[in-house]
């Protein structure tokens, strides 16, 4: 009897220290794959799926780690640093570049843009301590806004890039074939019937994740930390805490341009205009799916979170249509995205940060 | 002793330009923009009469939530969708004209009700991010509305007419023609000034609603709201049920922007169901914010002033910037980017001005 | 829970309410009334007839035409207008209630004309459209982003 109730708290405590949410979305991955059979879905088919797109988002996911790290709260204004990643990739096309050595060349463009922009909006946030998150959505949205007049009034010419008519103005959306179109999935890529892993592009994100782990372990990542989780405690010790959280926001940045071209490299096209508009929001909440909070994420959150949401992005709508002929992954996609987010909003123990 | 005090009115002026910062901008803007748009001053008389009219309903109902302290309320969208809710049921009836706007609004009370008491319950969890977590809440409510909407309509939920639902039997089409109840409320007392047509029903409406705000201030309700605004723990100390207040302010809010929804839409004449919505929170606070309302302080004035201004830029942005560049697309381009930009730049500065404050009174308690 | 006067209050408001609603629905329906002028059985269609509902005078419906009036609410005042074989114009007036439930009823009118003292359900029928209002084929529900660029 006693034991029974024991048990009881046990399971509910390892519940809650593991999420409730993650555990429903877990078990409905779970479910989505036993039933995928009976779906006429292919599993292996399946799990590439997810794989490839784990690969095209993780990097973008791991943007939310440092400005996490420094108490920045959760990166909402990803589209600045895709921006900056947007500017690489632009004039990597622009100036020709083809094949590896393109993506590579997009990410060295892309870096100047991340570093200048990233530390006027690491400069912004520190001057708007605790109200980061909704500074940090809207800064995007302008930036976005901002980039739409500039893709029309910048000089470029390349002709795969502009309007044919008008000899001016980008495209919405830019091939990147010819360009660096999989040259990350396609390096090492492993090829067994169905079942398609993109080596490259998860050897390049595992590569990144290396260097921000060794980072966090640094005197500077540690400090970094020590000011995201006691500032008071960081000042006293001589930590300068805006100059840290300025270094994290121009991380975050940097790591979203670099994502966007990963993202890009995968799936081929350029979203110029309102393309990256809608990008933090899914990003955010993978990361929260993998068990990160507002004041804290790991590694480890980013490689769950993204094999979770994505797993979910890509099974629920084929399970669907085999099973009942309606699409609804659209609005499961809506609501478990920001249920996730409405979900670290909200709890308790994070309120008193 | 003169020299100081004439330090303190520099100060002041140059603080009440900073604190007014977003309105002047936006004062130059119209200033410039207008003989650049071509456009005469009868039709932006109009113009600017006929969308004073369909949204100050809309930007009024931010109001009480900024009131009780909870920022400007993102979560307005989810009043949005009931008045849409109320507004498909009524056409699917055949119901038109002013019947239908009051069928429809009655039908989106209780809905509205529902989704403020689940919005504030969400915020009471949220404290001191009200702002960024009803803007998800909208996001989230408008998954649950795509599932009623597209999937249990015509479903679950009986909606016969074959102008609304799709042809795959369920789900709502992209547009609803409300062609049947277009400016009924807006021409239903005709009249016209300098070439330009008032919605006067329209603005009596309006009127009424200021009246219950300045009425509702009054109120033991409305002083419990400003009670908790102010500081929350004194409240509570004072006996005021501090959540039940707040859940109650953005009932409130969500009930009002439903009214203000279908007041907008019968102006519009056509109902974007999946889009219509989404972004009507954004605008509104952004007028607002224009008007020269901040997170905290928010008035019937800066409703006025806010949407003439918005909207004067609104309406002149793609002209302009068809005249200025040759590509109106720009112009939309720039009012959008205005748009975000001001709601950023009123952030930002109350976010300062805040901290300024607060090492202030550190200070002075020091 | 005790159950005060206020109580009793706010239940009365929520009557209220509804019952507006329920009055806007009647006094707010509309109904389509297709004005037809075709022969009903052995009756001949009229040559020429005019239908005036509510004071409002419709143009002029010639033999084997048909019209459509749309009024919102049930009660109406219908007058109609024909010329007889003997180049004699007659006036026939009737109040029709419409069924509320009725989107779009028909009216016979040579059946009115022939019958003037018939009760309604005669010559008033439910009617059920066949052709689909002409609705835009929007199959593809689109729930984009760029609503940001809208209009406000």
């Amino acid at each position: 009897m006693m034991d029974a109730a024991t048990l009881k708290e046990k399971s509910m405590q390892a519940i809650k220290s593991f999420g409730l949410p993650r555990l429903i979305i877990t078990l409905f991955l779970v479910l989505l794959f036993v039933i995928a059979p009976f779906a006429n879905v292919n599993i292996a088919s399946g799990i590439s799926d997810m794989l490839t797109r784990f690969g095209m988002n993780a990097v973008l996911v791991l943007a939310m780690v440092p400005m996490v790290h420094s108490g920045c709260g959760l990166n909402f204004g990803l589209p600045l640093g895709i921006i900056s990643g947007l500017l690489g990739a632009t004039m990597t096309i622009e100036f020709g570049f083809t094949g590896f050595s393109s993506f590579l060349m997009a990410i060295v463009f892309a870096t100047p843009f991340a570093i200048v922009l990233g530390a006027g909006y690491g400069a912004l946030l520190n001057r708007v301590k605790g109200g980061e998150m909704m500074i940090a959505t809207y800064v995007g949205f302008s930036s976005v806004a901002f980039m739409c007049i500039m893709w029309l009034l910048l000089p470029y010419d390349n002709p795969t890039m502009v309007w044919g008519y008008a000899g001016t103005g980008l495209r919405t959306t830019i091939s990147v074939e010819g360009a660096y179109l999989g040259v990350l999935d396609n390096f090492l890529r492993i090829q067994i019937g169905h079942l398609a892993i993109p080596t490259g592009t998860i050897l390049f994100f595992a590569l990144l994740s290396l260097l921000i782990w060794l980072f966090l372990r640094t005197k500077t990542g540690t400090a970094m930390t020590a000011v995201g989780s006691n500032p008071i405690f960081a000042t006293a010790s001589g930590v300068s805490v805006d100059r840290m959280r300025t270094l994290s926001v121009v991380l975050s940045t940097w790591l979203g341009a670099v994502g966007i071209i990963v993202y890009e490299q995968s799936f081929g096209f350029i979203q110029l205009y309102m393309g990256p508009f809608n990008m933090a929001l899914p990003a955010v909440s993978a990361v929260l799916l993998g068990g990160a909070s507002v004041n804290k994420a790991s590694i480890a959150n980013v490689v769950i979170g993204t094999l979770l949401f994505q797993g979910i992005l890509t099974m629920t709508p084929s399970v669907m249509n085999g099973l009942i002929q309606m699409d609804v992954s659209e609005v499961i996609r809506i609501i478990v995205s920001n249920g996730m987010i409405l979900y670290a909003l909200t709890r308790k123990q994070e309120v008193t940060r | 002793m003169s020299g100081k005090l004439d330090m303190k009115n520099k100060i002041s002026v140059k603080e009440l330009a900073i604190s007014n910062l977003v309105p002047i901008l936006f004062i130059c803007i119209c200033i410039i923009g207008i003989p650049l748009s071509g456009y005469s001053g009868s039709y932006i008389l109009n113009e600017v009469l006929s969308r004073l009219g369909r949204n100050s309903f809309l930007v009024l109902s931010l109001l009480i939530p900024v009131m009780a302290g909870m920022g400007l309320n993102f979560g307005m969208t989810l009043g949005a969708m009931a008045g849409q809710i109320g507004l498909i049921f009524v056409s699917d009836w055949n119901v038109v004209g002013i019947p239908a706007m009051v069928l429809a609004a009655i039908i989106s009370t209780p809905i509205s009700i529902l989704l403020g008491w689940l919005c504030g319950t969400i915020l009471n969890n949220a404290k001191g991010r009200e702002m960024v977590t009803s803007y998800i809440i909208g996001f989230f409510m408008n998954g649950v509305y795509q599932l009623v909407v597209l999937y249990f309509m015509g479903s679950i939920i009986p909606i016969t007419s074959s102008a609304l639902v799709l042809p795959r039997g369920y789900g709502i089409r992209n547009t609803v023609n409300l062609e049947t109840m277009r400016k009924s409320l807006d021409n239903l007392i005709p009249f016209n000034i300098f070439g330009a047509s008032v919605p006067v029903a329209t603005f009596i409406l309006v009127a009424v609603f200021c009246l219950i705000i300045v009425w509702f201030r009054r109120t033991k309700l409305g002083q419990d709201m400003r009670a908790v605004g102010q500081d929350m723990e004194v409240a509570r100390q004072a006996g005021i049920k501090v959540e039940k207040t707040r859940v109650l302010s953005i009932i409130l809010s969500t009930v009002f922007a439903g009214y203000g929804m279908i007041i907008y839409l019968q102006n519009i004449g056509t109902l974007n169901t999946y889009n219509s919505h989404s972004q009507i929170g954004m605008f509104s606070i952004a007028a607002l914010l224009v008007g020269g309302a901040s997170v905290d302080k928010a008035s019937i004035k800066n409703v006025f002033i806010g949407i003439i201004l918005f909207h004067t830029m609104f309406i002149i942005a793609p002209t302009v910037g068809r005249n200025l560049i040759g590509e109106a697309q720009l112009g939309e381009y720039f009012r959008v980017f205005v748009s975000y930009g001001v709601i950023t730049l009123a952030l930002v500065l109350y976010e300062i001005r805040t901290r300024r404050e607060a090492r202030k009174a550190l200070e002075e308690a020091e | 829970m005790k159950i005060g006067r206020s109580f009793y209050i706010r239940i009365a408001a929520i009557i209220l309410v509804i019952l507006l609603g329920v009055l806007m629905f009647f006094i707010g329906k509309q109904h389509t009334i297709l004005l037809d002028n075709n022969k009903v059985g052995d009756i001949r269609a009229l040559d020429e007839v005019t239908v005036t509902i509510d004071g409002v005078e419709g143009l002029p419906i010639y033999s084997r035409m048909r019209d459509q009036a749309i009024v919102t609410g049930q009660g109406h005042k219908l007058a109609v207008t024909y010329v007889d074989s003997s180049w004699e114009e007659h006036t026939i007036e009737r109040e029709i209630k419409i069924p509320l439930s009725e989107n779009m009823v028909i009216l016979y009118l040579p059946y009115l004309v022939e019958n003037p003292d018939s009760p309604q359900e005669e010559w008033l029928q439910h009617f059920e459209s066949q052709a689909i209002v002409s609705a835009p084929a929007d199959d593809e529900v689109v729930t984009s982003d760029d609503a940001m660029l809208m209009d406000f």
